[in-house]
């Protein structure tokens, strides 16, 4: 069973979802017949405007050596602000309700918001999408452990009084905290490896969603929480979509499902061969 | 020290501890280490190219020990000539963010090549049981070697020590570097090599620093921590004025000590033995108080010498023109 639904351009922000990362931009709400807000997305044309915006890139370095037999493939990250410049879809929120509905409002706003962004003159080659990495189950996040604390004097506050304190504006602050140079994975605790990339099971329904509206890995993780970064062409944007509706259609018809992963970002644990 | 040595220096090379130094239990690399030290003392000062190395040995004197071999100890012109010399430099990095109102110091280690091209000391082993004057003989010998014929060295002398190892004996340090990048341990590792230098695995390690606060609390403690075997040398080069804060090996994590030759204790005290003998302050009874060596590099020797009237007999020995300087034992002896 489907829902019905229409959308809403709006420059306030709806008070359930998450604050957009930067200010200025619009939001796109999904509302239902009763009025009530099903969904909801933050288009911004330019990010890195209002500050300075930290990911890591996660990038590969060979070490080879052919005459002894050794070829190491190692991950690493690169502190960086690469996502400066392109247009972001962030403050991502969605009401609770079935997978197949999920699925039909995610991918109603992504359509609308890339069709939004493709409009505009604007210099930005690409949209990004972050989305928060993965938590244990006692809410902790792997890739703050295993990285971030480190660089943190003993007693900081924790991830989450931060951005209860800063907001998005936390990760901002973060990247001057954080190693400038390369940063070999291999060094990493297992669990921090393993989340590198790793969306928050609370998002799957947009991790689902973003491919079928042509977003791709974009080889870069937010700096907090290694969480995955998605990326589509901006201009290209509405043929990707376009195709990415049929798909998403057929997909409904059949069964969403509700943990369908981009392709990892990286291999968790370095490629030994 | 000389070709009929091999067999001596083998029965050392197989007394030291295994693992991470630069004598190791190998009959064919030994005999080529010989024969370029013997190369090296040989080739005059306009010939060198500073690809020498030299080896001494410390020999018991006496005649009921027949010439026993107790110890040896070597240098190296220029280190990684022709090639790199790796080592981490210590850095600290200071994050700070007014947002958050934080500051951060952070350890890291960077792969350099600060010390390439200065003289290194390496190969120091000496039979527990010699006493410590013996120690300081043959480490300090080398430096009275090197101040005498210092154009064919480097002003900067460095000298690397062996790591901190484990009950089992497997380094914290490179388990948790280097053996992530090569999979095995570093003896293996260097067997892999074939014998190139050690340049050729430090080139397959990551090339950006390495922040020890990633690394486990083990290989964190093992940084620039000395295996208790290098204890006596280690502790005569920093009597001598050397600095181990630095560097450490990249391998095993040891500290590197790093000194400047002209600044060094026994250099700067040395003089004449001549002069030596002229004054009474250092003929304490019995007590070997000078350690004197021959000026000439063929053939070069050392010896502890005690008071007054030996020191005539060591400037016989030696020769009028040996050059000197007072012991620096350890205050409890």
């Amino acid at each position: 069973m489907t829902d019905t639904f229409t959308l809403m351009r709006t420059l306030e922000a709806p008070a359930q979802a998450p604050p957009a990362q930067e200010p200025g931009g619009w939001w796109l709400c999904a509302l239902g017949a009763d009025g009530s807000l099903r969904g909801a997305v933050h288009c911004l044309a330019e990010q890195g405007r209002s500050r300075a915006r930290c990911s890591f890139h996660v990038g590969r370095v060979v070490h080879s050596a052919p005459e002894l037999g050794l070829h190491q493939v190692q991950t690493t990250l690169q502190l960086g602000h690469d996502t400066t410049g392109e247009a972001e879809l962030s403050g991502l929120w969605l009401a609770p309700c079935s997978a197949v509905a999920a699925a039909e409002v995610c991918d109603a706003l992504l359509k609308a918001a890339l069709a939004s962004l493709a409009e505009l003159h604007a210099p930005a080659s690409w949209v990004t999408v972050e989305l928060p990495g993965w938590q244990d189950a006692a809410g902790r996040s792997p890739f703050w452990d295993g990285l971030v604390r480190h660089f943190l004097p003993a007693g900081s506050a924790s991830r989450t009084q931060g951005l209860l304190r800063h907001g998005p504006a936390f990760s901002t602050h973060l990247g001057t905290m954080l190693p400038r140079q390369l940063i070999h994975v291999a060094f990493l605790s297992t669990a921090a490896r393993q989340a590198l990339g790793q969306c928050a099971a609370s998002h799957a329904p947009w991790l689902a969603a973003l491919p079928r509206a042509g977003f791709a890995d974009w080889r870069h993780c937010r700096i907090d929480d290694g969480g995955p970064l998605l990326a589509v062409p901006r201009r290209g944007a509405n043929a990707a979509h376009a195709a990415g509706v049929a798909h998403a259609t057929n997909a409904t018809n059949a069964a969403h499902p509700a943990h369908a992963a981009v392709a990892p970002a990286t291999p968790a644990a370095p490629d030994q061969r | 020290m000389a070709a009929s040595d091999l067999d001596a220096l083998q029965t050392l090379a197989a007394a030291a501890a295994p693992g991470i130094g630069s004598l190791r239990n190998d009959r064919a690399g030994l005999r080529r280490r010989i024969e370029q030290s013997l190369q090296g003392f040989a080739t005059d000062d306009e010939d060198t190219s500073s690809e020498e190395s030299y080896l001494f040995v410390l020999q018991q004197s006496g005649a009921e020990t027949g010439g026993r071999l107790l110890g040896c100890a070597g240098i190296t012109a220029r280190a990684g000539f022709g090639s790199r010399f790796y080592s981490y430099r210590n850095e600290f990095v200071v994050a700070s963010s007014q947002g958050l109102g934080l500051t951060h110091r952070t350890h890291t280690l960077h792969l350099s090549h600060d010390l390439t091209g200065s003289t290194l000391l390496t190969a120091f082993y000496i039979v527990p049981e010699a006493p410590p004057a013996a120690a300081q003989l043959l480490s300090r010998g080398r430096l009275l070697f090197l101040a005498l014929h210092a154009q064919r060295f480097s002003e900067r002398i460095v000298a690397e020590f062996p790591g901190l190892l484990d009950a089992d004996g497997a380094s914290p340090f490179w388990d948790a570097v280097g053996r992530r990048f090569f999979g095995m341990d570093y003896p293996q590792a260097e067997a892999l090599a074939g014998g190139r230098s050690k340049a050729f695995i430090a080139d397959l390690m990551p090339q950006s620093p390495l922040y020890v606060p990633l690394l486990p609390e083990g290989a964190q403690r093992a940084i620039g921590q000395l295996h208790p075997d290098g204890l006596v040398p280690f502790q005569i080069l920093l009597d001598e004025g050397f600095d181990a804060d630095s560097y450490i090996d990249i391998f095993d994590g040891g500290p590197t000590a790093e000194g400047r030759l002209q600044a060094l204790h026994s250099v700067r005290a040395a003089r004449p033995l001549s002069e030596w003998a002229r004054l009474a302050s250092i003929t304490a009874g019995g007590t070997p108080a000078l350690l004197a060596c021959t000026r000439q590099r063929d053939g070069f020797c050392a010896r502890l010498i005690a008071a007054a009237p030996p020191i005539a007999d060591a400037i016989k020995a030696l020769g009028a023109d040996a050059s000197a300087t007072p012991l620096l034992l350890p205050e409890a002896e």
